[in-house]
């Protein structure tokens, strides 16, 4: 049962009990008191008994009035003393009627006695009736005695009664304390022990602790509230344990988070502290945070630099100024901005420095911004070495371009002083000697006419010479206009003028596709022209030849041809062929000056391509040139 | 270029006497029977042209008919004195023809730029040369009639 109420049944059982002991005492003390009451009135009546013997004597004595009155007083005041009682009352009342009586005779008796002499026979009745009453006094004495024993065993016994009773009571009493009292260590101190055992031990940190409960006597009862309590605190324990757990759990999860943040953060400390350009933190301009790189390109301590407006570091208002809003303008256009300004260190010195900022948060520039500092003094002072050498480099070269260009110019008016100035000579000498040819034939022996056409031809030949070395170094000299040109049309062209010049020659011409070309148009023409020309002069010696133009396509690149089956030559002599007056054959044979395949291979360089032959005696040549580098590479 | 048709009147402008003959044989051989007036050097043919210096005499109105120019010229260059002729609008309408053994695309382009009537290259070889200076003779000799007499300075 729940302690509430076993406490409630101790309480009324005790209460229960001191009422019946009360009650009991009362009642004792009642009938003792009673008791002791009536032993009083006994004793009393006992004692008003003499003075009524007396006074009853006393009436014998004198047989008047006031004797009985007396006497009747003083019974009266028995009766009265004895009607207290009802136990007395009833035990004497006969007697009091009796005595009541026999005084009534007897003072009938008196009455009649009168006053004179009393007859003896009267006397006698008075004797008689005084000795009666006198007898039932005595017996009323003898009564009051048998009742005042009674009285006083009555009074023993109560107090026997009294004294077993308040024994049994209190031992009854005893009987419920102790009961209580084991009620009260089993139900509520045990218990309670168990409790602050149970609390100390989750005190100490034992969660697994468990209170007993249920488990036999002593131990916590679930019934009651104390056992709930422990029951609680039992399911709060484990609880206790669980979160325990889980809380140790965190706890090592967070140390583990803790001690990764914190290595992190001395990385990142670290980083900033060491990294060899200068970090660090601003926030409207006053610097909340720097590295040790600030400090030592400033000459500040770092003490000296956190919390102060940056613009002590800056050699001029201007300089500050200009830096905050081209930076902020950086920043709200871009996100990021740099700008190169300059410094002003504690010892004086001015340094040029890279600022470059961001912001923490784009959004928010209350949250700061980070910048980083790099001291650029070197490289600006190397920038303006720099500038200051292609300055001098430029001089130079527009000083060696001129030089370059002049020497150009001059070899140019050279070239064209000697085609001019060389010539004349030579006109003078061909056209002169022809004169004599045509006008003077008469006069002339055969033989002085051929000396003459010698002399003509010769002049002739240096003719071609000077026009041919013109040729080969304007080759070298004049600008590429480089276009996209159709090898075909310019073959056609020259063709038709070679038909022109060789009108007898008969050859099979066959012009196969060729892809458009990124050359000089005009250089290239002559390419073809000396190529074509060779072709003609070398198989016009055979009645019928042929002549093949084409190209053949390889992946990388386009290798162009011009073959002929004509007179050929021996490859062992093949370098030569493109020297500059490199001739295999002797002049009566072909004429030429042995310029022309020179000529195609310096042009053939500029345009940056290769040029070489095959061929074999009496079969015929090839040339092949090539005009770009394969694929990949880039040309002029 | 209406011409009083007795009056055709060559300017050669030429410094090379060699040259200087052999023009005036191939015009002469070939029937180019004209006045033929020649220079020396570019301030003479400016002389001639803009009637001034020793040539003062000379008269805008009756200007020569066509001007053989050499381009190399000792004093002031052939193109320069094509240009001054070229410019001047009383001798602007003069034919032009250029002489010369130049084959540099740059005095051709000048030369056309400048107006020339015609450009020939003086070739080695004598044949060309004459043949090249009778097709503009022989022109000219088309247009005009030739003049029994001929006077060479």
């Amino acid at each position: 049962m729940s302690l509430r109420l076993r406490i409630y049944l101790n309480t009324i059982l005790t209460i229960a009990f001191i009422l019946a002991i009360v009650s009991l005492v009362v009642v004792q003390y009642e009938n003792q008191r009673k008791a002791l009451v009536n032993k009083n009135i006994i004793q009393e009546l006992t004692a008003e008994l003499v003075p009524l013997s007396f006074v009853t004597s006393d009436y014998l004595a004198l047989l008047g009035e006031p004797g009985q009155a007396q006497w009747q007083a003083q019974f009266e005041r028995l009766r009265t003393l004895s009607q207290q009682n009802e136990t007395i009352s009833s035990a004497l009342s006969p007697h009091m009627l009796s005595i009541e009586e026999k005084f009534g005779v007897l003072v009938e008796l008196a009455d009649t006695a009168g006053d004179t002499e009393i007859s003896a026979g009267h006397q006698a009745a008075l004797r008689h009736a005084a000795s009666s009453l006198n007898q039932d006094l005595q017996e009323t004495a003898r009564d009051l005695g048998v009742l005042h024993s009674a009285t006083q065993a009555e009074l023993l016994r109560v107090q026997r009664n009294t004294l077993l009773a308040t024994i049994i009571t209190f031992a009854l009493l005893s009987a419920l304390l102790i009961v209580v009292a084991d009620s009260y260590f089993r139900f509520i101190l045990h218990p309670l022990n168990h409790l602050v055992n149970g609390v100390t031990a989750l005190e100490q940190g034992d969660f697994d602790h468990q209170m007993p409960v249920d488990s036999g006597s002593g131990s916590l009862q679930s019934t009651n509230e104390l056992g709930q309590l422990a029951v609680a605190f039992n399911r709060m324990s484990k609880q206790l344990q669980l979160t325990m757990n889980d809380l140790q759990q965190e706890l090592a999860t967070n140390l583990a988070i803790t001690e990764r943040l914190g290595k992190s953060e001395e990385r990142m400390s670290s980083i900033f502290r060491v990294a060899p350009t200068g970090i660090g933190l601003v926030l409207d301009r006053v610097i909340m945070d720097a590295n040790s790189r600030i400090c030592e390109m400033t000459g500040y301590m770092k003490d000296e630099l956190i919390g102060q407006n940056a613009r002590f570091l800056y050699p001029s208002q201007e300089e500050y100024e200009f830096v905050g809003s081209e930076k902020y303008r950086q920043i709200a256009e871009g996100g990021t901005g740099e700008v190169e300004t300059r410094w002003l260190t504690k010892d004086g010195t001015v340094k040029d420095i890279l600022l470059a900022s961001t912001p923490l948060d784009a959004d928010d520039l209350t949250k700061g911004v980070t910048f980083t500092a790099l001291d650029i003094t070197e490289r600006k002072k190397a920038e303006e070495y720099i500038r200051n050498m292609n300055e001098v480099l430029e001089g130079m070269v527009q000083k060696r371009t001129i030089e370059l260009q002049k020497a150009n110019e001059d070899l140019r008016s050279f070239a064209y002083s000697i085609s001019h100035d060389l010539r004349a000579p030579l006109r003078a000498i061909d056209g002169f000697s022809r004169i004599l040819i045509e006008e003077y034939a008469e006069e002339l022996t055969p033989e002085a006419q051929r000396y003459l056409n010698l002399g003509r031809e010769n002049a002739i030949t240096m003719g071609n010479l000077i026009e041919g070395l013109l040729e080969y170094s304007r080759t070298g000299r004049q600008a590429l206009h480089l276009q996209m040109v159709e090898p075909e049309t310019l073959v056609r062209t020259v063709l038709a003028d070679l038909q022109h010049e060789y009108p007898d020659h008969s050859a099979n011409i066959i012009i196969g596709k060729m892809p458009a070309c990124r050359a000089d148009a005009m250089l290239l023409k002559q390419v073809y022209q000396n190529l074509l020309q060779n072709a003609y002069k070398f198989t016009n010696t055979k009645p019928s030849s042929q002549i093949e133009i084409g190209c053949d396509m390889m992946e990388q690149q386009s290798i162009y041809y011009v073959k002929d089956d004509g007179v050929g030559f021996d490859m062992r002599y093949a370098d030569r062929l493109f020297g500059v007056f490199q001739r295999l054959h002797g002049m009566t044979e072909f004429e030429g000056t042995g310029i022309g395949l020179a000529i195609v291979q310096r042009i053939i360089h500029r345009l940056g391509g290769e040029v070489w032959c095959e061929a074999e005696p009496d079969k015929g040549a090839t040339f092949f040139f090539t005009l770009n580098p394969p694929q990949g590479l880039t040309n002029e | 270029m209406n011409k009083n048709p007795k009056l055709i009147e060559i300017l050669l402008v030429e410094d090379n006497p060699n040259d200087e003959e052999l023009t005036l044989h191939a015009l002469q051989k070939h029937k180019v029977i004209n006045t033929i007036h020649v220079v020396r050097d570019g301030e003479e043919a400016l002389d001639y042209i803009f009637c001034q210096g020793k040539y003062s005499h000379r008269s805008f109105t009756n200007p020569p008919t066509v001007i053989l120019l050499d381009l190399k010229l000792p004093k002031v260059e052939g193109l320069e004195v094509l240009r001054q002729i070229k410019r001047d609008d009383r001798t602007r309408t003069i034919p032009v023809v250029v002489l010369t053994s130049s084959q540099l695309e740059r005095d051709i382009i000048e030369s056309y730029r400048l107006g020339i009537n015609s450009f020939v290259t003086k070739p080695v070889e004598f044949g060309e040369f004459t043949r090249a200076v009778s097709e503009i003779g022989l022109y000219w000799a088309l247009l005009n009639q030739p003049m029994p007499t001929q006077e060479v300075d």
